[in-house]
């Protein structure tokens, strides 16, 4: 009698093998290592560049494939519409006598490239924070997004060779400049410009097509200060109000020792006022945290109860309240770890591939924190991330 | 002045909303799936540690794109996860450590009476699994190991479902030759995987 012989079933042994069930995992996690791993995540979020595999950052962000693609975006339109366009430098002829700006916002929008968007139904939603040399500016139409970034010139070698990773680099002109183009997916695409002055811009735009890109970039125009100025969000704190504007941010709330808000109003930048809450906010954070340090460093065991008790209360300080801006919530994450005394100080470090060099920009608790020096405008030379 | 250009903004309101709502989504997807991700991660690498950082990063990535969660976000986390891991896995060193924890992780479930067969089809798995190409790899761990059906399986690898389910019958098929040619006995699996003839797709 012959026995009928089992067959194989690969996916059974597969499972058999499998190194890490999930739900192994899952019950293994404790709630502190979920929480560190939180914090972690959004502080990796705030750092200015990712360790991406080469050539493929935005299947990285997208989730997708990239796959064989060329990127044809008939940039040959382009440079026929660049004839049509403002030709030559954006730099020059800022017109106007600009009589309703101040000298200090003049000055600024004089050296950024005053690209808008003029096609109809867009405007700026966003327009963070920008000084001399960086900057960037987000258009919508309510279901599109189109960001303009301007950076330094000194950078423009490194972000084409960053950017060449994304899909095979096409090059036209546009605005008088040679634009570069690449394809993120077939819905999104970023062309950058080359130096004009100390910097350079690139655009982004996940409009759902090539067409509708290439119709955004068709509209772009450089223009006049007082245009450039007129259409910024009425949220924007020009640099002429900085200093009262932070003057009523931190108003009512409870300054760490050695505090100083001078460095905070000095800035010579155009920020929105949800930014400039931000920065105020971090600030005054960090500010509670290095006291903290300082205090269990020296045994002060009643300055370092004061810092965990102000951050405690970051929740109800008036600027959070006011603002309600989103990463306040952050301060959570360290008052947690402060009132366990279990703050995060490991460093966060970075390969970025394109040089080969590693950057340090730890220790965690200030990228959670977003303290001085952690943000992409504060690090030289590197790549930002969309 | 330029006509179209509208220097009005939504108000703070809704910003705030909406920013809110991403930050909250992004809370409650990154509670739910780390272990996922983490586990993911380490069935791909040599080290508890290097999965920690490419669940870091994957996330972090998930922070800056919270405005973009999609509701089923496991598979858009899985296809970041993928990348960064890929990355990661590109030395040699960690490659041959993966391997040696892999052989490690299969004869620790085993004891008794049990360990002689199971040591066996380990060794019959390993080989076997070893003679298949990387993407022959991915296409089985991603239905046998993370529990994807094929049409989030495809999303991951970024191609269509028909395209995935191709390549899995494929895959699952020279598997099964070479396990056979390995010498691997069916035994019983302590865990039931997934048929994706029976999934969606």
């Amino acid at each position: 009698m012959s026995r009928k012989r089992r067959k194989i079933d690969p996916l059974a042994a597969m499972a058999a093998a499998n190194p890490a069930p999930t739900a192994e995992l899952a019950a293994s996690l404790a709630d502190a290592e979920l929480e560190r791993a939180m914090s972690r995540a959004v502080a990796l979020g705030r750092t200015p560049s990712q360790p991406v595999p080469v050539g493929d950052r935005a299947a990285l962000e997208t989730g997708t494939g990239r796959g064989p693609r060329r990127a044809a975006l008939g940039l040959a339109a382009v440079a026929v519409l660049a004839a049509l366009l403002v030709a030559g430098s954006w730099l020059r002829g800022g017109g106007g006598t600009h009589p309703e700006f101040a000298a200090a916002a003049v000055r600024v929008a004089e050296a950024n490239p005053r690209l808008l968007v003029t096609a109809a139904g867009w405007k700026i939603t966003r327009a963070d924070e920008f000084e001399i040399d960086s900057g960037e500016l987000t258009f919508s139409d309510g279901s599109h997004r189109f960001d303009v970034h301007w950076y330094p010139a000194r950078s423009y070698e490194q972000y084409l060779r960053d950017r060449a990773t994304v899909s095979d680099p096409e090059r036209g002109s546009l605005l008088g400049q040679t634009a570069t183009t690449v394809e993120y997916t077939p819905e999104e695409y970023a062309t950058m410009l080359s130096p004009q002055g100390s910097v350079f811009v690139e655009v982004r735009g996940q409009l759902g097509s090539r067409a509708a890109y290439v119709g955004i970039l068709d509209s772009l125009r450089a223009v006049d200060v007082d245009t450039w100025l007129a259409a910024m969000p009425a949220s924007t704190v020009r640099p002429e109000a900085r200093s009262e504007a932070v003057d009523q941010l931190v108003q009512g709330m409870p300054l760490p020792p050695g505090f100083d808000a001078g460095a905070l109003k000095s800035g010579a930048s155009i920020a929105d006022e949800s930014t400039l809450a931000v920065k105020v906010g971090n600030a005054i954070a960090c500010g509670w945290v290095e006291s903290w340090i300082a205090a269990r460093a020296a045994g002060d065991r009643a300055a370092a109860e004061r810092a965990v008790e102000a951050m405690a209360d970051s929740s109800d300080w008036p600027l959070v309240r006011k603002a309600e801006v989103p990463w306040f919530g952050n301060y959570e994450i360290v008052a947690r770890q402060l009132r366990v005394g279990k703050l995060d100080r490991s460093d966060l470090s970075y390969e970025v591939r394109a040089d080969g060099r590693t950057f340090v920009f730890g220790p965690a608790w200030r990228l959670t924190l977003g303290c001085e020096g952690t943000s992409r405008h504060e690090v030289d030379g590197l790549p930002a991330t969309p | 002045m330029l006509g179209d250009i509208n220097p009005e903004m939504p108000s703070s309101g809704d910003r705030v909303r909406h920013s809110l709502d991403a930050e909250r989504r992004f809370e409650s997807c990154f509670r739910a799936h780390y272990a996922a991700v983490l586990a993911f991660a380490i069935r791909r690498l040599a080290d508890r540690s290097t999965a920690e950082d490419v669940a870091a990063e994957t996330f972090a990535v998930a922070w800056r794109r919270r405005g973009l969660i999609p509701d089923e976000p496991l598979p858009w986390l899985y296809g970041i996860a993928l990348r960064v891991a890929a990355n990661q896995r590109r030395s040699g060193e960690r490659r041959r450590r993966l391997d040696e924890r892999l052989e490690h992780e299969a004869s620790s479930r085993a004891s008794g009476p049990e360990l002689a067969e199971t040591l066996h089809r380990r060794d019959a798995f390993t080989r076997a699994f070893g003679a298949l190409a990387e993407p022959e790899r991915e296409v089985l761990r991603l239905v046998a190991w993370d529990g994807l059906d094929t049409r989030e399986a495809a999303a991951v690898l970024g191609c269509s479902a028909t395209a995935f389910r191709v390549r899995l019958h494929r895959a699952r098929r020279r598997l099964a030759k070479h396990l056979e040619a390995a010498g691997h006995s069916p035994g019983e699996s302590p865990t039931r995987a997934p048929d994706p003839a029976k999934e969606a797709g």
